[in-house]
């Protein structure tokens, strides 16, 4: 990738560097300095606020008067399908205090229970895309070779595909459900990953404090986990905020474009938008069904970039060696 | 002679990339039947698509069928082009999808590279900050949910413009391209609508392809900036303007041109849902429509051709670049 | 060390009190406190020091090319007389925010401005060639593009003159030549005046010939004419006009980059008077390259417009046979080709002919010779020993932890330690007579290794690492791995004080005195 590969070969073992000294700490150090962040703690804030919400019922159930499950809104909020076409305008009483969406359902606890779905969603495909895309990329990146080769040609395969169009004709024509959906998209998503933390473990690989660790005798594991794990960290922690975000964005295009029947009552950010520009709707200035879900939707992605972007900050503190060439 | 390997194995990518998409599709095909064989049979309108093969002989009927334009019909409830064959219906979108294309790169191109320069100095300053902003809110907003505020604000509301699809016929003729064929034929209110409809689209296509591109762009400058050569630039005492264009502009440039599927893949994905959502009538509206009737041949073909403009976007990048690009050396497949 | 005062006609380089520090996850390493130094002119001054001496902090912060997280955070860098980082107090303040902790940034305004004259200053007056400088040609441009680019943005002017001067000379120049030549008593000498007028009159091709004329004929009565013919053959009746129009832009050129730097020392001098007076001229000469045309258009039309083709073909020639002093056969297609299709070896021997082709006043090396083998660090350095000799204000700096480099060329030597200079001498006392624990510590372990085949001989190692840059140890930071550390010496620093003549020491075995604390 980088043109001074050629001069790997004319690297020196030298003396033990700073950063040898810093490597046990480098953990700890970098959440430290990450929350120093303006970018970092606002975007943590916002982020633990959705993440709270979405947790919210399984403390509280039943919190937002739902009664049954809560992925058809329909039964959940009581709303149907004939309901009268006028909507309940902002300021409405109780749950109605941001006014009535299409079926006669109210925009605030729909949107709260949305987020546990989008949430359930991304928070699925990233885990899962992440884990995998962590340890091949980790293995990939240090140990190079035919892994590396085969990750690399993967990860090109899926980067080159229309993951929306793919998305929306699996699950339309297919009758994907929620949960294969997800599966789907964690096996579209785990390249990205991995190719972030194997560019990052090769770089760090190159440095020097890691030939001095294998001149002390070290496996190659141990060396993996104590050394280049901790480094990889902060690029890693951000590129997992800002791909839930990604995915998150995902789902809701392809509901809001109603594309798979099997969620099209579901509480979903995207579902909501798209029932805010439903027929009924047209041509008036309702406008809240729509803006409303959506502002929150924004917030989400907001603050997940925040956090991401401000994480990625912190890597500047990492080393000095490595920074001065 | 190098370079005459890197061209092959490039042309034996691309012949490996349409056999993979052949067999995506393919498979698609597979389990559209098996969950609605009926109406696959429908829209197949009893042509010879080898249909009552087993699976693997049906799989080069396939293959020929592709080759010989035998592309199966679209549902009957599929809007106004009910019952035409996809071909045709591919044929009608297809101009205003590659119109839509060409002209926002060419608009988003200069963009990226005026908001790169701005990398180029030592210190954080306001363009830099800028760019910075341009590619975080492309990251943020997502692309629906800008176009459906536009749409819905601008109007639904009628308060700036009416909706100008209305005021288009289906299609027009030749090109069907609104504007063109508005202008061949004298009609200026049809080219004028052509325009409305064209618009906002365009606006949304440009921004959030450039904000994407820039991404890219911006990290083949830092991948210079930190790199030894640009300090040696410094120490040099080189002009400026020789340090941005041959080191910093350069290096954007050859990083983007790496990245050309990767790109196009993340257009034609715009594309898509910014047709759907603006009804424009291109080859991405026409891939969702026949997801909505259940047209299968037509989402099947729809993809097919999106798979072709990224497989030759692909392979022509490739080319150029191994022609070129000093940096590209023999080993890598992709660059 | 007063500024300004007896500084400027001596030493081209003074390096007074320089403070560099570095952020880091476990604090602030205070790499380099009060380093100080002078280079003198036309001298190679040798820096030695260990892995983690502070070596490359030192090479770039001299030239302002410290990046974050490395900071100057205090001290001066006088070039030619100019201190560099005259803007004291916002360094003070840089230094005690890093030190209490926050990063700060100053003022955008200030970096920029700091930048613009910073780069009046790199290339023509001082350059940096970086450790590993085989990786810092641009892998996206040819080696030829490269050259030109450099050679035509700093020494456009003297490329004209070589042109202008060819086309001009006569006879009666050719015959000054020869008597200067003879007047010269040792052979190498000669052929560096030869060589060096043969540059001087753009005269490339036709090289080898004129020095087998002065070969041949040397003595003889038609010496003079032999060459002048054969010289001739290289004149080709360009355009003289377009020549000179380049050379005065160029000129005004550099003249105005040298005004803006007397301008901004006058400013930080409070010198009324003379700034009104340097205002002035620059305004004039400013006006005077105005008429002649946009001077970037000319810059880029001269270095990579479609006009002017014969100068950058004259600059080319130059590149080739600079490269031919360093060791470099061109087989005829070197300049066509890019960085990655070349070896390491010949990318150094690239990297350091085209620092030297912009023909700066002040070079500094950080390890020119990285890690090649014998023989070729050898080649390399004398060439660079030849390319210094040919020039008669050239000074240079070079830094190394390899100590058979520096013997091989430096006239002057000092050796640094965690960031200090803790000796100062000429390279024969050094290995003679040094002084310091650290530095006889290294010169025994030198001398012993050199005489491996005695099995008896026990290999003495100054034992540990060197310091921590975060905690350094209190006092002289050599003091724990030192043999004859005593109390005072983990209590407070020894300042650097003569021994002898030219010969300084920092270490409380030979001084008493302290540095201050600060």
């Amino acid at each position: 990738m980088s043109y001074t590969d050629k001069s790997e070969g004319e690297e020196r073992l030298e003396a033990p560097t700073v950063t040898m000294v810093l490597r046990s700490r480098q953990a700890t150090k970098s959440v430290k300095v990450s929350l120093a962040n303006v970018s970092a703690i606002s975007g943590a804030v916002i982020t633990a606020f959705y993440l709270v919400i979405g947790l919210l019922d399984m403390v509280f159930p039943g919190y937002l008067g739902t009664s049954g499950s809560m992925s058809n809104a329909l039964t959940a909020f009581h709303g149907s399908l004939s309901s009268p076409s006028n909507i309940v305008s902002l300021g409405g009483s109780g749950w109605y205090i941001l006014g009535g969406t299409l079926y006669g359902l109210p925009i605030l606890p729909v949107m709260l229970a949305a987020v546990k779905f989008d949430l359930a969603f991304s928070l699925f495909v990233v885990v899962v895309s992440s884990l995998i895309g962590l340890v091949v990329g980790l293995y990939a990146g240090f140990f190079g070779g035919i892994i590396d080769r085969i990750l690399t040609e993967i990860s090109n395969f899926f980067l080159q595909i229309p993951l929306i169009g793919l998305a929306i004709m699996v699950s339309y024509l297919l009758g994907f459900s929620f949960f294969d959906l997800a599966i789907a998209t964690s096996i579209a998503w785990w390249p990205i990953f991995g190719v972030i933390v194997r560019n990052k473990a090769r770089s760090v690989k190159r440095a020097t404090f890691v030939a001095s660790a294998m001149a002390s005798g070290d496996t190659p594991t141990k060396i993996t986990f104590r050394h280049i794990f901790p480094s990889i960290l902060p690029d890693f922690a951000a590129s997992v905020f800002i791909e839930l975000g990604i995915v998150v964005q995902l789902i809701a295009t392809v509901d809001f474009l109603n594309l798979d029947p099997a969620f099209r009552y579901m509480p979903e950010l995207g579902n909501m938008m798209s029932w805010g520009v439903s027929s009924t709707l047209l041509g008036t200035l309702t406008w809240w069904p729509l803006v409303i879900p959506g502002l929150f939707l924004l917030g989400f992605t907001l603050g997940v970039f925040l956090l991401g972007a401000g994480l990625k900050r912190s890597i500047r503190y990492k080393t000095w060696r490595n920074d001065q060439r | 002679m190098k370079s005459s390997l890197n061209i092959g194995k490039r042309v034996f990518i691309a012949v490996i990339e349409l056999l993979a998409l052949l067999i995506f599709l393919y498979a698609f095909l597979l389990s559209a039947e098996y969950t609605n064989r009926s109406m696959v049979l429908l829209q197949s309108a009893g042509t010879s698509m080898g249909l009552n093969q087993n699976s693997f002989a049906q799989f080069f009927y396939f293959v020929k069928d592709v080759f010989t334009g035998n592309w199966g019909y679209v549902a009957s409830n599929y809007p106004t082009l009910g019952g035409f064959s996809v071909m045709a219906v591919i044929g009608f979108s297809l101009p205003q999808t590659i119109f839509l294309l060409a002209i926002s790169l060419l608009v988003s191109v200069p963009i990226v590279i005026l908001m790169g320069i701005g990398y180029s100095r030592r210190v954080n300053t306001t363009t830099r900050a800028a760019s910075n902003l341009y590619i975080a809110l492309g990251m943020v907003f997502p692309i629906f949910l800008v176009g459906a505020f536009l749409r819905f604000f601008l109007y639904n509301t009628s308060l700036i413009i009416s909706e100008p699809t209305k005021n288009l016929p289906y299609w027009t003729f030749p090109t069907h391209i609104p504007v063109i064929d508005g202008l061949i034929h004298g009609n200026y209110a049809m080219a004028s609508s052509g325009i409305l409809v064209f618009i906002i689209p365009l606006l949304l296509m440009v921004f959030f392809s450039s904000s994407f591109m820039l991404q890219i762009y911006r990290s083949g400058i830092l991948k210079s900036l930190n790199q030894g050569y640009l300090g040696s630039a410094s120490s040099l005492g080189l002009p400026r303007w020789i340090v941005v264009r041959n080191y910093l502009m350069i290096k954007g440039s050859s990083e983007l041109f790496r990245y050309i599927p990767t790109v196009m893949t993340s257009i034609l994905t715009f594309e898509i849902v910014v047709e759907a959502i603006m009804t424009y009538r291109g080859l991405g509206w026409a891939f969702y429509e026949s997801i909505i009737t259940g047209s299968y041949f037509g989402a099947i073909f729809a993809l097919f051709v999106f798979g072709i403009v990224i497989i030759i976007s692909s392979f022509l990048s490739g080319i150029i670049r191994i022609l070129t690009d000093p940096e590209a050396s023999g080993g890598e497949l992709y660059g | 060390m007063m500024p300004g005062s007896a500084v400027t006609a001596e030493s081209p380089l003074v390096v007074d009190g320089l403070k560099s520090y570095f952020i880091t996850l476990d604090g602030v390493a205070k790499v380099l406190t009060k380093l100080s130094f002078n280079l003198n002119k036309s001298e190679i001054l040798g820096v030695f020091g260990e892995s983690r001496s502070g070596k490359t902090v030192a090479a770039r912060s001299i030239v302002d090319l410290l990046r974050s997280p490395g900071y100057v955070v205090g001290g001066a860098v006088y070039i030619d007389g100019f201190n560099i980082f005259r803007d004291v107090k916002r360094l003070d303040k840089l230094g005690a925010a890093i030190s209490s902790g926050k990063e700060k940034k100053s003022g955008v305004r200030r970096l920029n401005e700091q930048e613009e004259l910073m780069s009046l200053l790199r290339g023509k007056t001082i350059t940096l060639v970086s450790e590993h400088a085989y990786g810092s040609l641009n892998p996206m441009q040819t080696i030829g593009d490269q050259f030109r680019e450099a050679i035509l943005s700093q020494n456009a002017s003297e490329i004209c003159q070589s042109i202008i001067q060819r086309e001009e000379f006569t006879l009666e120049d050719v015959e000054k030549l020869v008597s200067t030549v003879e007047q010269q008593p040792d052979l190498p000498g000669r052929k560096r005046i030869i060589r060096q007028w043969m540059t001087d009159h753009a005269l490339f091709d036709t090289r080898d010939m004129i020095m087998n004329a002065f070969d041949f004929k040397y003595g003889q009565e038609d010496l003079a004419q032999e060459v002048f013919f054969i010289a001739s053959t290289e004149k080709m009746k360009t355009d003289l006009e377009e020549a000179r129009n380049v050379k005065s832009a160029f000129d005004l050129h550099s003249r105005i980059s040298r005004l803006k730097v007397d301008l901004a020392r006058a400013t930080a001098d409070k010198d009324v008077e003379l700034v009104k007076d340097l205002q002035t001229d620059l305004n004039n000469t400013e006006g005077r390259l105005k008429s002649l045309g946009s001077f970037e258009k000319i810059q880029k039309s001269v270095i990579s417009g479609s006009k002017h083709s014969f100068i950058r073909e004259i600059a080319l020639k130059y590149a080739s046979n600079l490269l031919r002093d360093f060791g470099v056969v061109d087989s005829g297609s070197l300049l066509e080709s890019y960085p990655h299709d070349l070896g390491n070896v010949l990318k150094q021997k690239i990297a350091l002919a085209l620092a030297f082709s912009i023909k700066p006043k002040v070079m500094i090396l950080d390890e020119p010779t990285g890690s090649f083998d014998v023989n070729t660090k050898l080649k390399i350095l004398s060439s660079i020993k030849e390319e210094h000799r040919s020039r008669n204000d050239l000074s240079i700096l070079i830094f190394s932890k390899d100590l058979t480099v520096l013997s091989a060329i430096s006239d002057r030597v000092l050796v640094m330690y965690s960031g200090n200079v803790i000796e100062e001498s000429t390279m024969d006392v050094l290995i003679h007579d040094s002084k310091h624990p650290f530095t006889s510590g290294v010169i025994n372990t030198f001398e012993a290794a050199e005489r491996v085949s005695d099995k008896t001989i026990k290999l003495e190692y100054t034992p540990g690492f060197a310091p921590d840059f975060v905690n350094p140890p209190k006092g002289c930071r050599f003091n724990p791995r030192c043999k004859f550390r005593m109390d005072m010496c983990s209590i407070r620093k020894p300042l650097l004080s003569s021994i002898s003549e030219g010969h300084k020491v920092a270490c409380f075995l030979y001084s008493e005195a302290v540095e201050e604390e600060r």
